[in-house]
């Protein structure tokens, strides 16, 4: 029982993330300079790309512990994917959520079938299957390597998925303006530290949820654990 | 390989025999792509300078679904007559199991594709002879390449409570890639563009059929061990 709350005790990473959540916090909404076009909204764009960045990450760790699974057969490495999935699906519908907001008051619309936001929405979908297969297959015994071998294939779909989405909208002219997202050479200084920071601090926090999700898993293997045996023992004083 | 080929045979050859006195995946196939042309029909309710841009989608549409049917229905037969233990008892590498029923998968849509185009031609007044051999390339990568992802993600959704919403979900943002590439490679060719017009698409399509290809082969193995 002991070691079960020592887990679960807030950690120095912790308080690390949530300092750094704040200084983000300050960095891009109020020392980051007012964008002059767009206004305030802009500053929604330090958590928007921050966090599609690590949509991705979290899809690229999936794949990689799904082939380690699949090599090694550990369960640990089915939770590293399998954390990582869910955690990543959260960050992937903050972006989600936080595109349109910007989006309608910048481009007027709250979504376009522009290449980063179809590609985002097909990244979105895998997580969904993936998430759903993890769920719904819980009664079958293979399904752990099955969630690896969607996740592998997942990953190795984004390269095709990011060139596909480009390719199809890339070669309409209109669509190079709404892509435009106030990134890149036209940002000031200022700006591009904030979202560093902000890149940094979400990936850390990625990091840090990522952790508390696998404990919880371990977690809810031990409790499975304990119930097994208490049901054995149980058995086996009836038998007695 | 040899080997894995002429296991593979077997096991085709064993489908198609079921298939030719049953007929139950081409016919629903069939079925299938005219409702879903129809009911496009009426969804767009198209005028004659849409055409070319409509309809590559709505082909692609159908035979998507279509493969999916077919696909599903290679593993399902299998469990329901229970004779997929038998197959798997057989002492065969896994991956042969894999080419025969992808095999199988490629002539059956290919199949329904040869019979359903040309409906598409007629029934949206369309030209397709100067793009012939465009086409054949496309529906070539394209077919090969959608059945191997599949037929994988059948065998894993056949396991599944749901079996017959997990394919789906599973499947069709992973081949989102080249679905969009078909679509576009069909519009170009109907559009009358060239190879040059579509180079890109080309590659993607090849190399995507080529990834998955050899990804499914390597992973069908693990899906199978029970």
């Amino acid at each position: 029982m002991a070691e079960l709350t020592t887990r679960l005790r807030i950690t120095p990473f912790g308080v690390i993330c949530l300092v750094g959540l704040i200084i983000s916090l300050y960095l891009s909404l109020i020392w980051a300079p007012r964008e002059r076009v767009m206004g305030d909204v802009q500053r929604i764009m330090y958590f928007h790309v921050a966090t599609a960045w690590i949509a991705e990450l979290a899809f690229l760790l999936v794949g990689i512990s799904s082939i380690i699974y699949l090599w090694l057969r550990e369960r640990k490495w089915d939770i590293v994917a399998y954390s990582a999935a869910e955690v990543g699906f959260v960050f992937c519908c903050f972006v989600m959520i936080t595109g349109p907001i910007w989006g309608k008051p910048v481009w007027g619309t709250w979504w376009t079938w522009d290449p980063r936001l179809t590609f985002s929405m097909i990244l979105w979908l895998i997580y969904v299957g993936y998430l759903m297969l993890r769920v719904y297959g819980d009664d079958i015994p293979q399904v752990k390597t099955f969630l690896a071998v969607l996740g592998i294939l997942g990953t190795l779909d984004i390269p095709f998925i990011h060139f596909a989405t480009m390719w199809w909208r890339g070669l309409h002219p209109d669509s190079l303006v709404m892509s435009e997202e106030g990134l890149g050479a036209g940002m000031e200084v200022d700006m591009r530290i904030a979202l560093a920071v902000s890149a940094i601090v979400f990936t850390l926090f990625f990091f840090y949820l990522m952790g508390r999700r696998m404990a919880l898993e371990r977690l809810r293997d031990e409790t499975e654990d304990l119930r097994d045996r208490l049901e054995y023992m149980n058995n086996d004083n009836i038998r007695n | 390989m040899r080997y894995l080929l002429a296991k593979s045979w077997q096991i085709y050859r064993k489908d198609m025999i079921v298939e030719y006195r049953t007929r139950e995946r081409v016919v629903t196939m069939f079925v299938f792509s005219l409702i879903v042309m129809v009911i496009f029909n009426f969804a767009f309710n198209i005028g004659s300078n849409f055409i070319e841009r409509v309809v590559p989608g709505m082909i692609w549409v159908a035979f998507s679904f279509a493969g999916m049917l077919c696909a599903s229905r290679c593993f399902a037969s299998e469990k329901d007559r229970a004779t997929f233990d038998g197959l798997l008892l057989a002492p065969i590498d896994r991956g042969s199991i894999f080419l025969g029923k992808l095999f199988g998968n490629i002539t059956l849509i290919s199949l329904v594709q040869l019979a359903v185009l040309p409906l598409f031609i007629i029934f949206f007044n369309m030209t397709i002879f100067p793009y012939l051999t465009k086409l054949l390339v496309i529906f070539f990568l394209g077919t090969i390449g959608f059945s191997s992802i599949a037929t994988l993600f059948a065998a894993v959704a056949i396991n599944t409570r749901m079996r017959d919403v997990m394919l789906p979900v599973l499947l069709l943002p992973v081949a989102s890639p080249i679905l969009i590439a078909l679509v576009e490679t069909t519009r170009t060719t109907f559009e009358g563009g060239d190879w040059q017009d579509m180079t890109n698409w080309i590659r993607l399509l090849s190399v995507f059929t080529v990834v998955f290809l050899v990804a499914s082969v390597m992973l069908f193995e693990y899906i199978l061990e029970e």
